[in-house]
């Protein structure tokens, strides 16, 4: 008949379950996806990986102009981007973006430097065809024939980002 | 005057405080009693089966997820099964266990959600917090091992994305076995309450052959009589753990909620059980090949069993993604279950079959 009573009773007795926000908040998870922070400029090679992997088309990379944008009201932060780089250069903070009042875009300009690089071919001489590239490629632009010793790359597939070169153990990939 | 004119025709919804979401239903009342029941979907159709043939299948695993906002991890998994399916990819026993606790973290989530909504349609309000406080515990699980509430966007193409360590299962085990203590005291109000229990018992009646007619899913079905699970397929790794379908026979509102208790019990069992039984391992797989070919992928969601189907093209991009959601299925038994009950009855009965609009429109 008075089944709830219990609970009111334990209720009146024990401190309430909520907190008193937003004078105190309660500290977020160390692994919590709260909101892209942005990219590390020095790090970036603008590559496009992040816009294409993108399922809500939030960013924008322009490789020519090297400005990587990012429209934090199309984001929902799936954390892809910053799972699929090759450089891991995107940041994702556990806390939520503050409310804002007005649409915003966060835009960063990467810091200049030597005209962008592409792989270009190996040095037969240095490649033992061990596939480590092909297996670091985040777009599956190399393939590599262990048995046929032959190396090749997809020009269209490629996205420049030079994760085959930097994991070579040979250094025998050269860049364009 | 003709013999109809003291019926009269009343819109209920598609806004009303008892529903979460809207939809409306078209009633023809006599005095207070129902005669019959239309419905009006369509306030949330967002088009994202047409969305998912637009992006990749890798992207459009984040696109099927926001199609609910409460068992979102099933529709991945549905989704993932399907292409997995497809590709013939093998996907590791650790993240099929993975798969499984998050599943049944869902459906706790879920059930906890649906006992206080249900108890918000017959007015008891402190029933309701309760039952939410406890779901906090859970989503509080879900934000530490995958990094969202709700949509934890944990599954992906051939496995799960992240691994959760042995201290965290160790207090997944725990906050289970605390959530199972926490329950008594609710599951006694529901149960057992006088006021409750006139305004569920004997309220939105099913029969087994008409559940069973009427296509109904899930919870809707089970307090009908009908012991059908999805899960008893053995999907994820159902398939290595101890459950039995949760049944009832009365096929009324109360039956529907000792249903749904019971499968909370069952989901707590399974998150202790699939924690201890876990396998060391990888917890992905890349795709074997491109998706060709058609499939149709069943799993059972906390509303009932949920359908995708899948058409491959040999490419990237899916040439047709159609689901059939548990609400969508369970409507024609509402509109069985409606006539006949005074007007007050209307939100129990609706409730009771957890609706889940935007699941239902897409």
């Amino acid at each position: 008949m008075f089944e709830f009573l219990r609970p009111v009773f334990r209720n009146l007795l024990r401190r309430p379950s909520t907190r008193e926000y937003p004078f105190a908040v309660r500290e977020p998870f160390r692994d919590a996806r709260g909101h892209i922070e942005g990219i590390d400029r020095e790090k970036c090679v603008f590559c496009g990986i992040c816009a294409k992997k993108c399922p809500a088309d939030a960013i924008r990379v322009d490789r020519q102009e090297r400005v990587w944008e990012l429209d934090s009201f199309k984001c929902v932060v799936c954390s892809v981007c910053a799972e699929s780089c090759p450089k891991k250069c995107i940041s994702v903070s556990p806390v939520h973006r503050a409310p804002a009042g007005e649409k915003s875009r966060c835009a960063i300009e990467g810091a200049k430097m030597e005209t962008p690089k592409k792989p270009a071919g190996i040095n037969k001489e240095a490649c033992v065809f061990c596939g480590i590239c092909a297996k670091a490629c985040p777009e599956g632009a190399i393939s590599v024939d262990r048995t046929e010793k032959m190396w090749s790359l997809d020009k269209e597939k490629c996205a420049g980002c030079m994760a085959c070169a930097e994991k070579c153990p040979k250094k025998a990939i050269i860049a364009e | 005057m003709e013999d109809n004119s003291f019926n009269s025709l009343i819109p209920f919804g598609p806004q009303h405080p008892v529903l979460p979401e809207p939809i409306q239903i078209k009633l023809v009342l006599e005095d207070e009693k129902i005669i019959s029941a239309e419905p009006a979907i369509g306030y949330v159709h967002r088009g994202l089966e047409k969305l998912a043939e637009k992006k990749d299948i890798h992207q459009s695993i984040y696109v099927v997820e926001r199609i609910c906002g409460i068992c979102s991890f099933m529709h991945a998994l549905c989704y993932c099964q399907g292409l997995e399916e497809l590709t013939g990819t093998e996907v590791p026993p650790r993240a099929r266990y993975l798969r499984t606790i998050w599943g049944e973290l869902h459906r706790t989530h879920s059930h906890l959600l649906w006992l206080g909504l249900m108890a918000d349609s017959y007015g008891f309000e402190s029933l309701f917090y309760q039952c939410w406080r406890i779901r906090e515990k859970v989503l509080d699980i879900m934000e530490a091992t995958a990094g969202s509430r709700v949509i934890i966007s944990a599954n992906i193409l051939g496995g799960v994305r992240r691994d959760i360590g042995p201290d965290m299962l160790g207090h997944i085990q725990k906050t289970a076995k605390e959530i199972a203590d926490s329950l008594r005291d609710i599951e006694k109000v529901f149960l057992n309450d006088y006021t409750v229990c006139h305004r569920t018992q004997g309220i939105g009646i099913l029969t087994k052959e008409e559940a069973y007619e009427l296509g109904a899913v899930g919870p809707v079905l089970r307090a009908s009589g009908v012991p059908q699970d999805v899960r008893s397929l053995g999907y994820a790794a159902y398939g290595e753990l101890d459950f039995e379908p949760a049944t009832e026979t009365a096929g009324d509102s109360y039956a529907r909620t000792k249903v749904r208790l019971k499968e909370l019990r069952n989901a707590l069992s399974l998150i202790i059980q699939a924690a201890e039984k876990i396998p060391e391992g990888e917890i992905s797989v890349k795709l074997a090949r491109k998706p060709e070919g058609e499939t149709v992928s069943r799993l059972e969601q906390p509303r009932g069993e949920c359908l995708y189907y899948i058409k491959a093209n040999g490419t990237d991009v899916l040439s047709r993604v159609r689901v059939r959601t548990p609400t969508f299925a369970n409507i024609p038994a509402l509109l069985k279950m409606l006539p006949g009950h005074q007007l007050s009855a209307l939100p129990v009965i609706l409730l009771s079959i957890d609706p889940c609009i935007s699941c239902t429109e897409r």
